[in-house]
């Protein structure tokens, strides 16, 4: 995967995403059309973004690191700064396009299809990551830490004591 | 009325203020997205850059924009305390050091891996964290089916998750759906079947 073609994954998946992990499924489209194992990748990813501090986006940082190192990361956050800025735009058109019933509506929609996205690909990865019984034991575990409000990184010490008791 | 930051001949560093402030909040909001709002909620009260409304009011709009919604609402509250300068300092400084760490411990992992008897710890690792991603789609799928006309909501989802099966081109579906919306809006807006929690007053419904 080239430096450009990995900003310009980055940049659409944020750019049709809404935060948290909902670009997610569009950057594994995009990893997987390069020839990459996306979700090797992703769930190494999403696993550094979780102990990180900020927010569950910032995973993306991770991802420009596993496929590029430094100027990877470089290019993730470009990909990253940029969709923001359009919330100055946001900002003066808001009133006029929410008392539209056609924008109201499309953003709905849009937040409905994003989400049928991140279910398809976490369904994907939780397989992906089910490669034995213990595999499928911890995705459930942490599925409900995190449902749990347990923190994310007292979550991965439990793994990594688990994963260190059992294997 | 805002407190002021600092007199008038010290204004030109409360960029500065802006930076190490959101600095500080880039090091230590463990805990995902919802630590990070919480934190420059506490911030916005304390040092009196934003009243309650206007915090809430940045919330809602970065909420509307696409990408990392945190990131766009560091940028209206670093405006809010140190104009075009802060507006710049708010993102970067919450972002810096959350990028370093962030690439220290992709470092460390990459490290780690390379050790034979870290492998049940990292297939441990990465299992959580699949499980954390099936959490994380779980709350957002009740964010938004928790609105009026659950069932129709609830359908709509199901035939988008449907179609995500068949096609296979994210960007497809997304058009398809604003397609849709477009030559529909009342099976997918609230305010115009009626719906009370809908936007009635030009600003999305967003809890604080």
């Amino acid at each position: 995967m080239s430096l450009e073609q990995l900003f310009f994954a980055v940049l659409v998946a944020n750019l049709v995403g809404f935060g948290g992990l909902s670009s997610l499924p569009i950057l594994r489209n995009q990893i997987a059309a390069a020839g990459m194992p996306a979700d090797t990748l992703l769930l190494h990813a999403l696993a550094v973004g979780q102990m990180s501090p900020g927010p569950n986006g910032l995973y993306l940082i991770a991802v420009g690191y596993f496929v590029a190192d430094l100027p990877g990361v470089a290019v993730a956050t470009a990909g990253l700064l940029i969709p923001p800025v359009l919330v100055l735009l946001l900002e003066r058109l808001r009133v006029r396009l929410l008392h539209l019933s056609r924008f109201r509506a499309a953003l709905h929609s849009l937040s409905l299809t994003v989400v049928a996205l991140l279910v398809n690909s976490s369904i994907n990865l939780a397989q992906h990551a089910s490669t034995d019984v213990f595999g499928g034991v911890m995705v459930a575990i942490g599925a409900v830490l995190l449902l749990r409000a347990a923190p994310p990184i007292l979550a991965i010490a439990f793994a990594v004591v688990a994963g260190l008791l059992i294997y | 009325m805002k407190k002021r930051l600092f007199s008038d001949d010290r204004e030109i560093y409360r960029w500065l203020i802006v930076l190490v402030e959101f600095a500080f909040i880039g090091v230590t909001s463990f805990g995902g997205g919802s630590a990070t709002v919480a934190a420059m909620r506490q911030l916005c009260s304390r040092r009196g850059w934003l009243s309650e409304r206007e915090f809430v009011d940045t919330l809602v709009l970065s909420k509307l924009t696409p990408g990392i919604s945190i990131l766009a609402q560091a940028l209206l509250i670093g405006r809010a305390a140190g104009g075009a300068a802060g507006m710049v300092a708010g993102p970067v400084g919450l972002l810096v050091p959350s990028i370093a760490i962030t690439v220290l411990l992709a470092r460390l992992y990459e490290w780690v891996s390379a050790i034979p008897w870290a492998a049940g710890p990292l297939h441990s690792v990465t299992a959580v964290t699949a499980g954390f991603a099936v959490a994380l789609s779980l709350q957002f799928m009740k964010d938004v089916l928790n609105r009026s006309r659950v069932a129709l909501n609830a359908g709509i989802f199901v035939i988008y998750l449907a179609l995500s099966y068949v096609i296979h081109n994210p960007l497809l579906l997304m058009g398809l759906a604003i397609a849709a919306a477009l030559a529909v809006p009342s099976l997918f807006d609230d305010a115009e079947a009626g719906s009370e929690d809908a936007t009635q007053d030009g600003e999305a419904s967003v809890e604080p």
